[in-house]
């Protein structure tokens, strides 16, 4: 199966670890590998991103993968059936359609840029044309690290107009 | 003249350092939400006990 076949977030004939919906004040959902690692993905409700005024703060949240529980106490190695996974929660998390989501790469090891160019080779495998990403570089700070976030909005979302207008604004306005 | 490099942060760090903040706050709370919180508790009992039913926690999407 090519990309082009595959549809949005769904890797459909791939195989991935179960998951389940946990909610809680992150919406997490949780999901056991092979080692028997439980991995939690995140999405913390995140309006204070955009103004006071914009309709769809609501719908905005922040995503986070974290390793919750960790029995081999070793760094868990590269697992190929985790894209896929978190792929599939995302399809299920943008079950409503105006949701938004938004990614900020982690710089405390300077491998932002690395994250970020991983993040955007998972999401082009997986967007298939049902999803936009907008990237902003968000500027570099006083050690020379680079900042990167990006916002991801299914092509549906109702509100499109105004939240592509609304991070262009956030865009301009953090360029200064 | 002695000259320094002045280093003037712009609104754009200083959002994303905000961003990378609420982040880490968020994975410490889930940390402890993962211990604390009995609907998650359930949750993962209940994937791990379809996971042991199944014999692998793979699935086909």
């Amino acid at each position: 199966m090519n990309k082009e076949e595959r549809q949005s977030f769904r890797p459909d004939g791939l195989q991935k670890y179960d998951f389940e919906f946990a909610g809680g004040i992150f919406n997490s959902y949780v999901f056991q590998t092979n080692n028997g690692i439980i991995y939690e993905i995140l999405f913390k409700p995140s309006g204070y991103i955009f103004q006071e005024k914009v309709t769809f703060k609501e719908d905005t949240f922040e995503f986070s993968i974290l390793v919750t529980d960790n029995p081999t106490n070793k760094k868990p190695p590269l697992d190929k059936l985790i894209p896929n996974t978190i792929a599939s929660i995302f399809a299920d998390f943008f079950r409503k359609k105006e949701r938004i989501v938004v990614y900020i790469c982690e710089t405390s090891d300077f491998r932002a840029m690395a994250r970020n160019r991983k993040f955007n080779q998972w999401f082009d495998w997986y967007k298939g044309t049902s999803f936009i990403k907008i990237d902003m570089q968000m500027g570099q700070d006083d050690k020379g690290e680079t900042y990167f976030t990006s916002m991801i909005i299914r092509a549906d979302n109702p509100n499109i107009g105004e939240v592509v207008i609304e991070f262009r604004n956030l865009i301009e306005a953090n360029r200064k | 003249m002695d000259t320094q490099n002045i280093y003037i942060e712009t609104s754009g760090v200083r959002l994303a350092k905000k961003m990378i903040e609420s982040k880490r706050l968020m994975q410490e709370e889930a940390l402890l939400e993962y211990k604390n919180n009995p609907a998650i508790k359930a949750a993962v009992e209940k994937l791990k006990k379809r996971n042991e039913q199944r014999g692998t926690p793979i699935v086909s999407a």
